[in-house]
């Protein structure tokens, strides 16, 4: 039987897994953007209270075996600094045995190159350690250019109007797609920038700011988080994604000076990396709440252990920083409606809230 | 010398697998020991009153205890977990417990200590300055007190991997009972025998567990619990790595399942878990893919709305059934 690859997405990402694919020759199948009948697929066979993530991405998986996936890959590392996700494969795999679906799964680690080419020789010979390190770099440099494009896509929203962050938003994520190569994907970030420099830019001073923070996948997976970053432009408030996908990869930025005095506060309240982006979320909110902003929606799955840690914490943050934090618990029944009067409620209250003290 | 120093020990969580060590240890350096009473109603309550609803019930209680402590003592004395074996962790509510307490129970003191054998060296050196900067003692004297609470700690795990429940490997340990026969279920009588596996700090609390043991026990089964196998066994149980999960509970948890399901004299097995245990989320999947299963298994989840009748029915159905000739030949 061929060998057909589906990856674990989050977002957009599949415009990045799939460029890796090409780059090491492997051919890989592309799932859809999660919907619901994913959730539902995910829903029916997952243990009651496994996480959120967990159960769209069995669905997942299931939509990918139907379009002949076989092998699945993983992006994993096996230390404290995991979660749940450490587990989320086998898991997976041993549930799907049981209704007769077969398949493999390859444990990536993102960085550590030489290990991605151990998991991936037992299917394919050729690979070469050259072959993966590109890969990853033009995987991470798409992953990058991606997330620019939703953060001007705010930007442009709020100064100009919806159709044109739209059109933006479409043009650039295509140009992403098919550009494969490093040195062109550098230029098309250039170019994008030249672009952006025509719209005015969004006011960030005198509209209400808000940083979205918690949970890496729930924050980037719009299905789940109810589109909470559109919702903010619908209501003009300013946003900000503070634990953003590019943190999967880059290790260096947490070293920056700035970022080790954030780390200093963070472990106050926080003393260990427990797993997750829990360290991260708390170092977040600090951030942004020394930037002054207005406020944070904490957005998280209801069993996800490093978040629901950080939901308990967080409330003596607010208190310490003066900051109003809205907690946004997630999972297969929260609906649309009450997800979005919520966080409605909120942009007033700290609408007041800075009427208040102006 | 002085008043001593009063260490308040919560009656929860990783009290139940190392009490004789802080006990020991803590009194070896002329603190006063103090621990939590027993879980019951209103340190329940206090507990729900404190946490967010996400949490698991035994953090829950744990915040009860923590404030039924915290006015008798100078030190709530709560240890950051991180790892006691390579390669696999305690959830990231158990390793952030301390944090957790700080933020939810106000004007709260902490003495906390770092456990991490992944970072052995740098994980004790943070915590004998803790430990000497805030009992104001030197680190000679923290070694003696070390030694000691190690070799009390032997003697209890020797007894509850021979067998012996909680309380009474700890009277044992501390000489207030002989070591009888240190099995705690005499193998005299003809009742059935029941693995109790999961997590050491519910079944052994009776108030939380609605007192599984001891109503087993009333009905005549004797009672096996998934601390009576030493970590070693559980590593040669799951040999293999896809057998294993990254949690350590979670680890034990399996690997009594599969033990127990291939031991001849276990009749059946309660798996008890809290509702909301999220690291215990997947361990079901993990059992049912392990090979050597096929004894009676039932999954008991309970938290705070859990009432006891139910739990009496469930555990009674369950014993009537492996008392059946058909299911005990299987
Ligand atoms: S292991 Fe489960 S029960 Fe224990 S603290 Fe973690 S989530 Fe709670």
């Amino acid at each position: 039987m061929k060998t057909r690859y589906a990856f674990y997405q989050v977002g957009t990402s599949a415009i990045a897994t799939n460029a890796f694919a090409r780059r090491i020759g492997i051919d890989a199948v592309t799932l859809p953007s999660p919907n619901l009948e994913t959730i539902t697929k995910g829903v029916s066979l997952a243990p009651e209270f496994s996480c959120f993530p967990f159960k769209v991405l069995l669905g997942l998986l299931m939509q990918g075996i139907d379009r002949g996936a076989n092998v699945f890959v993983v992006p994993v590392s096996r230390s404290v600094s995991s979660c749940q996700l450490a587990d989320f494969g086998m898991a997976q795999k041993y549930i799907l045995l049981r209704t007769g679906r077969d398949f493999d799964i390859i444990l990536l680690d993102t960085i550590r190159p030489d290990r991605v080419v151990e998991s991936f020789r037992k299917y394919r010979k050729g690979i070469t350690l050259i072959h993966v390190t590109e890969g990853l770099v033009i995987a991470a440099q798409k992953l990058l250019l991606l997330e620019g494009v939703e953060d001007r896509y705010r930007d442009i929203y709020l100064s100009a109007r919806k159709r044109k962050a739209e059109d933006f938003r479409r043009r650039w994520t295509s140009a992403i797609d098919g550009t494969d190569s490093i040195l062109d994907l550098h230029s098309l970030g250039r170019r994008m920038e030249e672009e952006c420099k025509g719209y005015p830019k969004a006011d960030a001073g005198s509209l209400l700011r808000i940083a979205v923070i918690g949970d890496i996948y729930s924050i980037n997976e719009k299905l789940i988080n109810n589109n909470v970053f559109e919702r903010l432009c619908d209501l003009n408030v300013y946003s900000e994604n503070g634990i953003q996908l590019r943190m999967l990869f880059d290790t260096g930025i947490r070293a920056a000076p700035e970022e080790l005095a954030l780390s200093c506060k963070a472990r106050e309240y926080l003393r260990h990396d427990i797993g997750g982006f829990a360290l991260e979320t708390v170092k977040s909110a600090i951030r942004y709440a020394e930037k002054g902003y207005d406020g944070l929606l904490h957005i998280y799955p209801f069993s996800c252990m490093p978040e629901v840690v950080v939901r308990n914490i967080l409330p003596k943050i607010g208190a310490d920083y003066g900051i109003p934090i809205l907690n946004l618990p997630i999972d297969e029944q929260t609906g649309d409606a009450g997800f979005t009067t919520r966080v409605e409620a909120f942009v007033d209250l700290i609408g007041f809230r800075r009427a208040g003290r102006t | 010398m002085g008043i001593p120093v009063r260490i308040g020990i919560p009656r929860a969580l990783f009290y139940y697998s190392y009490y004789p060590f802080w006990e020991t240890f803590f009194t070896e350096l002329d603190a006063k020991v103090v621990a939590s009473g027993r879980t019951n109603g209103k340190i329940l309550q206090d507990g729900l009153n404190s946490s967010s609803n996400e949490l698991c019930l035994p953090i829950k209680v744990l915040h009860g205890h923590i404030i039924d402590l915290k006015d008798r003592c100078e030190f709530v004395f709560l240890p950051y977990i991180i790892s006691t074996q390579k390669g696999s962790y305690y959830c990231p509510k158990l390793i952030a417990t301390p944090d957790i307490a700080k933020a939810v129970v106000p004007g709260l003191s902490l003495l906390s200590v770092d456990v991490d054998i992944e970072n052995f060296y740098r994980s004790l050196y943070s915590s004998l300055k803790e430990i000497a900067s805030k009992l104001r003692t030197n680190p000679v004297r923290i070694y003696a007190a070390y030694r000691m609470a190690m070799e009390r700690q032997r003697i209890f795990e020797g007894y509850v991997h021979g067998g012996a429940l909680f309380e009474d490997a700890l009277s044992m340990t501390r000489g207030k009972r002989k070591p009888e026969s240190a099995a705690s279920c005499p193998p005299a009588r003809d009742g059935p025998v029941i693995a109790v596996i999961g997590h050491t700090y519910l079944f052994n609390d009776a108030y939380i567990s609605f007192d599984l043991i001891g109503k087993l026990r009333k009905r005549g089964a004797r009672v096996v619990t998934s601390d009576a196998l030493s970590a070693g066994l559980i590593d040669k149980t799951l040999s293999a790595p896809e057998s294993r999960t990254h949690w350590s509970l979670g680890n034990r948890v399996i690997g009594a399942a599969v033990h127990f399901s291939r031991r001849k004299d276990v009749d059946g097995i309660i798996y008890i878990t809290p509702f909301g245990c999220a690291s215990d989320s997947l361990i079901k999947e993990y059992i049912d893919a392990n090979p050597g299963r096929g004894k009676p298994m039932l999954v008991l989840t309970v938290d705070e709305h859990s009432g006891d009748a139910g739990v009496v029915t469930r555990i009674e159905a369950f014993l009537e059934m492996i008392a059946r000739p058909a299911a005990r030949a299987g």
